[in-house]
């Protein structure tokens, strides 16, 4: 049923395509890049695009696009790994606090607003830099980002929900409160939890981009696209393919991701369903 | 002694001008086997009364002020929040207004019913299931097995209230609270749920609070009769005598109002329905004295002043009235 929605929505069909091909790229990497992304020549350096190299070489003589295919896995995989945790633990803090409120919901979301008072790269630098960058570090780093965004989302749909008539429904026949949250609260905001992981996944990738740009993430000389931007950036105008190509994959995935979340919240809130297309 | 006894209930709501009560010093009981009626407007505080009955009361907005409820021995206003939890569903029991929006459009029939089960620490699935069975049996649900495997939109109305209904007798509870059963449903299934009401509590004697603002349904389906008016009960007693008889100036002013079904002769003039004149205060004003002074025919000076006191006219038949004129 989704799923023929999704392909009858051009928004969502270009989105899943954008998404799914970077999902590709990244999981294919080793057997569709045609040089090792490591790989130094020296005689190579600083290369125009070409049919050798076809989206040209970097100061080391390395193969752009085989670093650009490589380099979407760090990005997948700490937007991945990120929103997933992000994701676990703010919904559950969101939607404890907002089924209990009170009090609960005070020792809850204070913390969280705390975290959410901070800008993201600030907070980011100032983990990673405690941290140390690993990539276990940058996924913790960027999901103690999202822990408070999705408590706040899940918090108010969970307030909405706890008023329903089954919910006190199930209240009337003795249920026990966690009992009704995981029956009754939990799966009726599945749908936007959903399309928020999906728009969130955009925002993680972007800050991974821009940890990794600023010298704190994914380290050279692995490559991710953050980390080929800033290289690159140097040379802007002699070599302008440098940026250009890993700005571009960026820019599509995150168009991608945000593209299929938009189309994914008008196709699974009912309340929208028909107003648009 | 009363099955369930509640005595001077007083259920505060915060308003952003401070505590107003919703339910105002409110004493009743009711005994096993029988059905108390409790009939007003919407806004009188009959689903307030309710809710403070089951603890239901939202703790962020309400909270029970005063009184007592008492239930097998028991105040259910002094109760932690566990135990009230675990007496829900198995001794004290609810229906709801909406049977469609009650059900989790999520869950089979059998799913739902089951549920009350699973609260209540039972999970042995095969168990359940016959116990699910029995039950949609015992409130008459034809195609028991079939109607189990059915989502809540997939059967009709009635069907989905006799299935909330077996949901609350999941234990075979001593109290039943219904609270406008059969307002969502049309007049004929109406019938078919109350009488299945009426019979369940002669079979398993229950104790019924049957909240409903049809006069019609009171005067049929119950022994006695609440009726609220602001927050307060302003007149209470066996339903016959109330009807027969009625000594509120609001009372009377309700049973005048309802359509009666005879032909008219020819040339008979048709006779205008009464009415009430006014609304029902919000439970937001202030007023001092009786709530229903200000629409009330027969209001005197001290109306304003006093709040009425519950008096015993003839024996269980009492009211919160000065007013002395209807005999």
């Amino acid at each position: 049923m989704i799923f023929s929605r999704i392909l009858k929505s051009p928004k969502a069909l270009t989105g899943l395509i954008l998404v799914g091909g970077m999902v590709l790229l990244a999981l294919l990497a080793p057997w569709i890049a045609p040089y090792d992304p490591l790989a130094i020549d020296p005689v190579a350096s600083n290369q125009a695009p070409s049919a050798q190299y076809w989206l040209g070489t970097d100061f080391f003589g390395r193969d752009v696009l085989s670093r650009m295919i490589w380099g979407a896995r760090p990005s997948l995989l700490i937007g991945f790994a990120s929103v997933l945790i992000g994701c676990v633990i703010g919904s559950l803090i969101g939607v404890t606090a907002g089924y209990f409120r009170g009090w609960v919901d005070a020792v809850l979301m204070r913390p969280v607003d705390v975290l959410l008072s901070f800008p993201i790269v600030v907070l980011a630098l100032a983990m990673v830099a405690a941290l140390g960058p690993s990539l276990i570090n940058l996924i913790l780093t960027i999901s103690l980002l999202f822990v408070p965004r999705f408590a706040r989302v899940v918090r108010g749909e969970a307030m909405a929900l706890r008023e329903l008539d089954y919910v006190e429904a199930a209240r009337a026949c003795g249920q026990r409160p966690f009992a009704i949250i995981a029956r009754h609260v939990l799966p009726n905001a599945t749908a936007q939890i959903i399309v928020t992981c999906t728009v969130f996944m955009a925002n993680a990738i972007l800050v991974e981009a821009g940890l990794s740009f600023l010298g704190v993430g994914v380290t050279p000389p692995e490559p991710s696209w953050g980390n080929m931007l800033a290289e690159g950036r140097n040379n802007i105008l002699g070599a302008p393919w440098l940026t250009t190509f890993p700005g571009l994959m960026l820019t599509m995935t995150l168009v991608g991701f945000n593209l299929l979340g938009d189309a994914l919240r008008d196709i699974l809130d009912p309340r929208l369903r028909g107003l648009h297309n | 002694m009363a099955l369930l006894d509640v005595n001077n209930l007083v259920t505060e709501f915060t308003t952003p001008a401070g505590p107003r009560r919703a339910v105002n010093e409110v004493s009743f009981a009711v005994q096993r086997g029988e059905i108390l009626g409790l009939v007003g407007e919407s806004g009188s505080g009959k689903s307030v009364t309710a809710l403070s009955i089951m603890g239901l009361v939202d703790n962020q907005v309400g909270r029970i002020a005063g009184g007592s409820i008492g239930f097998g021995g028991m105040d259910l206003t002094k109760l932690p929040a566990a135990e009230l939890r675990a007496l829900r569903g198995k001794r004290l029991s609810m229906i709801f207004q909406e049977p469609l929006s009650a059900l989790n459009p999520c869950y089979t029939i059998g799913d739902q019913i089951a549920e009350a089960f699973l609260a209540h620490g039972d999970t042995d699935k095969r168990k359940n299931h016959q116990r699910v069975l029995d039950l949609l049996r015992l409130v008459h649900i034809p195609d028991p097995e079939g109607v189990l495997r059915r989502y809540p939109h997939e059967i009709s109305g009635g069907m989905r209230q006799r299935a909330m209904i077996a949901m609350a007798l999941a234990y075979t509870p001593e109290l039943l609270i219904a609270d406008e059963p059969t307002t969502a449903l049309d007049v004929t299934i109406q019938a078919q749920v109350l009488n299945l009401i009426d019979r369940l509590r002669r079979e398993l004697s229950l104790g019924v609070v049957l909240i409903t603002h049809d006069i019609g349904i009171v005067a049929q389906y119950t022994d006695r009769v609440a009726v609220m008016y602001g927050g307060r009960i302003v007149e209470t007693g066996p339903t016959a005598e109330v009807f027969a008889a009625p000594k509120h100036p609001y009372t009377i002013g309700l049973l005048a109002s309802v359509p009666r079904l005879r032909h008219r002769k020819p040339g008979e003039k048709r006779t205008r329905l009464q009415e009430i004149p006014g609304s029902v205060p919000s439970i937001a004003e202030i007023t001092q004295g009786c709530r229903f002074a200000n629409r009330c025919a027969h209001s005197m000076p001290q109306c304003a002043q006093q709040v009425p006191p519950m008096r015993e006219r003839t024996a269980g038949h009492a009211t919160a009235c000065h007013w002395e004129g209807a005999a």
